[in-house]
C-alpha cells in the first residue's frame, strides 16, 4: 500500500484562474502557479474562501480552470486518459456520502479500480492489500459494517484506506483531519508523513497551522485565491501572514516539547472588555 | 453471494417459473408434453412428427400463443429491473424509475398518434411508441451534452419533468380531439399487458435486453464507483459524465423499446432493484442480474395471475395493478424488516 514510486513525481502549475457564477461571479483563483515534486509534504491553509479546496481539486483534474494548465510528470493534465491519472494521482474529499448500503470492504475495494479489469474477480492480492490499508487506516474494525451505519470520523477512515489502496505517486487530501478525534488526527498525519518519507508526493488542505506546522515539509498560505506566502512551516506561520490572511493577531512560539505553536492574542479583547 | 451462485439460483427459479406458467391457464398442460411439444418443434428431425389432433393444438397454444407470451413477460421483466437498476444508480437516489427521462410519457404520446391515425397494427403502435419515447429521452441527452460539466443529475431529473409534462400535455390535447373509441383504445393500453403478444415482439426486445444487460454488467464496477460521487470517481478513473450519460442512454433506450411493445407496467422497474438490493446487497454487478432475474420473474407469475383470474366482460386483469398488488406489500414487509434491524 505504501508503494515506493517508481519515479518521483512532480506537479506544477502555471498562471491558473478559475472562476465560477458567470459575469457576476468571482475568481476563486488568481494566477496561481505552483510547483511540487515526491518526497514533499505540503500543507495548504488559509482562511475560509481562501479557495484551498478548489486549488486541490484543479490539481486533481476534478475541475477545469479557465485558465493555466497543470503539469503532472511534465504531462498536462488534461491529455492524460481518466484511468491513468488514477494510477498517479488519488484524491480525497472532503466528505463522501454513500446512498446504499455497501459494506466498508467494498468501498476500500474500489481504490484497486483503476488496476482491475472490468469483469475479473478481485484478487487476494487485491483483498490483502485492502486489509492492510484498513489497518493503516485503523478501520478494520468496521470492515464488515457497513459504511452507511459509521460515523463521519469513521466514514472517512475508511475513504482513507480507499485512497490508500489505490497506491498512487500523488495524494492529494482534503480535510483529512476535520472529523477526527485527536488519536485519529495524529496518526492519519503520521501515515501521511510515512508517504512522503517513501517518496510519494502529499498535498492536503489542513485548518489546523499546528498541524501543518508539525507535519508538513512545506506550508503554502493562501488568501482570495492566491499563494501569499509559500515556504518552510516556521517562515510562512509567521505572526505577520497570520494576522494578515486570517485578520486575528497571534502570537507564535515555540512550545515545551519544541514545537510550533501559536496562541490567539487577547489584549485587543480585554481593551474592549 | 456471489455472482455464479446469483446466476445459477436465478436461472433455476427462472426455469420453474417459465414451466409454470406455460402449463397453467384456460388449458392445462402437463409439463412433460410441454417438454416434447418444444423439442419437437425445435428438431422436427428427431422426435417422431406430430399426429394427432391433441398434439396439434398443443404445438399452436404452446408454440404460438403461451411461448411467446412467456418470452415477452421475461424480457420485459428483465428488461424495465436492469433499466430501473442502472436509473438508481446513476441519479444515487432510490426513487429513480426507468421512466424518469420522460420515456413513458413519450412513448404514450407516440401511440396515441398511431390510434388517432388508425395505424394500430401489432408493430405500428410499438414504432409510434417508441418514436415517441426516443424523442423524449433525445430532448434530454441533447440538454444534457449542452449543459456540459453542469449536466448534473438534477438538471437532467428537472429535464425530464420538463419534457414528461411537455408530452402529457399534447397527450391530453389530442385526447380532447380524439373520439371516445379512440380514447378507450388508449386507456387500455396505458393500463400495460402482454396479451396476444406474437414472436415478433419477443424478437423486439430480445437484442435490446440482452445487450444492454450486459454492457451494464460490464459496467458494474464503474457504476458502484459513481455512486460515491463525481470527485470520487473521477479520482478513482471512472469518467462520471461519460458514464452517466451511456447509462442513462441505454436504459432509457431499453425502456422505450419495452414500453412500446408493453404499455407503460409500472412498479417492476421501481421495487425490483429495491427488493434485490435486500436480498444480494447494492453492489451493481451482483445486484443487475438479480434484478434482471427478479423482474423477469415477478413480471411473469403476475402476468399469469391475470391470465387465471377471470374478470368480468371477458377483459385481462391489467398486469401493472398485479404487479402493484402483489410487489408493493412485499416491499412493505423488506421495508419494515430492514428499519427494525437497525
Amino acid at each position: 500500500m505504501i508503494t515506493k514510486p517508481k519515479t518521483s513525481p512532480t506537479i506544477s502549475c502555471h498562471d491558473l484562474t478559475y472562476h465560477v457564477g458567470g459575469k457576476e461571479g468571482r475568481d476563486i483563483l488568481i494566477n496561481l502557479s505552483f510547483t511540487a515534486k515526491g518526497g514533499e509534504i505540503i500543507g495548504i491553509c488559509g482562511p475560509n474562501g481562501a479557495g484551498k479546496s478548489t486549488f486541490l481539486k484543479a490539481l486533481g483534474g476534478l475541475i477545469r480552470p479557465q485558465q493555466g494548465q497543470i503539469m503532472i510528470n511534465g504531462q498536462p493534465l488534461t491529455q492524460i486518459k481518466t484511468r491513468s491519472l488514477a494510477r498517479e494521482l488519488s484524491f480525497l474529499p472532503q466528505d463522501t456520502q454513500v446512498p446504499f448500503d455497501f459494506p466498508s470492504r467494498d468501498i476500500v475495494l474500489m481504490g484497486r479500480h483503476p488496476y482491475a479489469a472490468n469483469l475479473a474477480a478481485w484478487s487476494a492480492a487485491d483483498l490483502a492489500i485492502v486489509d492492510r490499508c484498513m489497518d493503516a487506516a485503523e478501520c478494520r474494525a468496521e470492515a464488515d459494517q457497513l459504511v452507511t451505519t459509521l460515523s463521519g470520523g469513521e466514514r472517512q477512515r475508511v475513504m482513507i484506506a480507499r485512497l490508500l489502496a489505490q497506491d498512487t505517486p500523488i495524494v492529494l487530501l482534503d480535510e483529512m483531519t476535520a472529523n477526527q478525534d485527536i488519536r485519529h488526527a495524529s496518526l492519519l498525519l503520521d501515515l501521511a508523513q510515512r508517504l512522503a518519507a517513501s517518496g510519494k508526493l502529499v498535498i492536503m488542505v489542513l485548518h489546523d497551522l499546528r498541524a501543518a506546522a508539525r507535519a508538513c515539509s512545506r506550508v503554502c498560505l493562501m488568501h482570495h485565491g492566491q499563494i501569499v506566502a509559500d515556504g518552510e512551516p516556521v517562515d510562512v506561520l509567521h505572526e505577520g501572514h497570520i494576522e494578515f490572511v486570517y485578520g486575528i493577531p497571534v502570537k507564535t512560539f515555540i512550545n515545551p516539547f519544541g514545537e510550533w505553536d501559536f496562541d490567539i492574542s487577547r489584549h485587543d479583547e480585554d481593551a474592549q472588555l | 453471494m456471489k455472482l455464479t451462485r446469483i446466476a445459477v439460483v436465478g436461472l433455476l427459479a427462472l426455469i420453474a417459473a417459465t414451466l409454470l406458467a406455460i402449463a397453467l391457464g384456460t388449458v392445462y398442460v402437463p409439463p412433460l408434453t410441454i417438454l416434447k411439444t418444444i423439442v419437437s418443434a425445435l428438431l422436427p428431425g428427431i422426435t417422431p412428427s406430430i399426429q394427432s389432433a391433441a398434439d396439434q393444438t398443443n404445438q399452436i397454444l404452446i408454440i404460438l400463443i403461451r411461448l411467446p407470451r412467456v418470452f415477452a413477460a421475461i424480457l420485459a421483466g428483465a428488461g424495465l429491473a436492469l433499466a430501473g437498476t442502472a436509473m438508481q444508480g446513476i441519479f444515487r437516489n432510490p426513487l429513480a424509475e426507468p421512466g424518469i427521462l420522460g420515456v413513458s410519457a413519450g412513448a404514450s404520446l407516440g401511440a396515441l398518434v398511431s390510434i388517432a391515425f388508425g395505424a394500430i397494427s401489432f408493430l405500428t403502435l410499438p414504432l409510434f411508441a417508441f418514436v415517441g419515447a426516443s424523442v423524449a429521452v433525445l430532448f434530454i441527452l441533447i440538454l444534457a451534452s449542452v449543459a456540459g460539466n453542469r449536466g448534473t443529475t438534477t438538471v437532467l431529473i428537472l429535464a425530464g419533468m420538463a419534457v414528461s409534462a411537455f408530452f402529457s400535455a399534447l397527450t391530453s390535447l389530442i385526447l380532447v380531439l380524439a373520439s371516445e373509441y379512440q380514447v378507450s383504445s388508449y386507456i387500455f393500453w396505458t393500463l400495460g399487458g402482454l396479451s396476444n403478444r406474437r414472436w415478433e415482439h419477443v424478437f423486439l426486445m430480445a437484442v435490446p435486453v440482452l445487450v444492454v444487460g450486459l454492457i451494464l454488467l460490464y459496467k458494474g464496477r464503474d457504476l458502484d464507483i459513481l455512486l460515491l460521487g463525481d470527485e470520487e470517481a473521477r479520482s478513482l478513473g471512472v469518467a462520471p459524465r461519460t458514464t452517466r450519460l451511456l447509462t442513462v442512454s441505454l436504459a432509457s433506450f431499453l425502456t422505450a423499446i419495452i414500453v412500446s411493445v408493453t404499455g407503460p407496467i409500472g412498479f417492476v422497474g421501481l421495487v425490483v432493484p429495491h427488493i434485490m438490493r435486500f436480498l444480494v446487497g447494492p453492489s451493481h454487478r451482483r445486484l443487475l442480474l438479480a434484478s434482471a432475474f427478479g423482474g423477469a420473474i415477478l413480471l411473469l407469475l403476475c402476468d399469469l395471475v391475470t391470465r387465471l383470474v377471470a374478470m368480468p366482460r371477458g377483459i385481462e386483469l391489467s398486469v401493472g395493478v398485479v404487479t402493484a398488488l402483489v410487489g408493493a406489500p412485499y416491499f412493505m414487509f423488506l421495508l419494515i424488516r430492514s428499519l427494525k434491524v437497525r
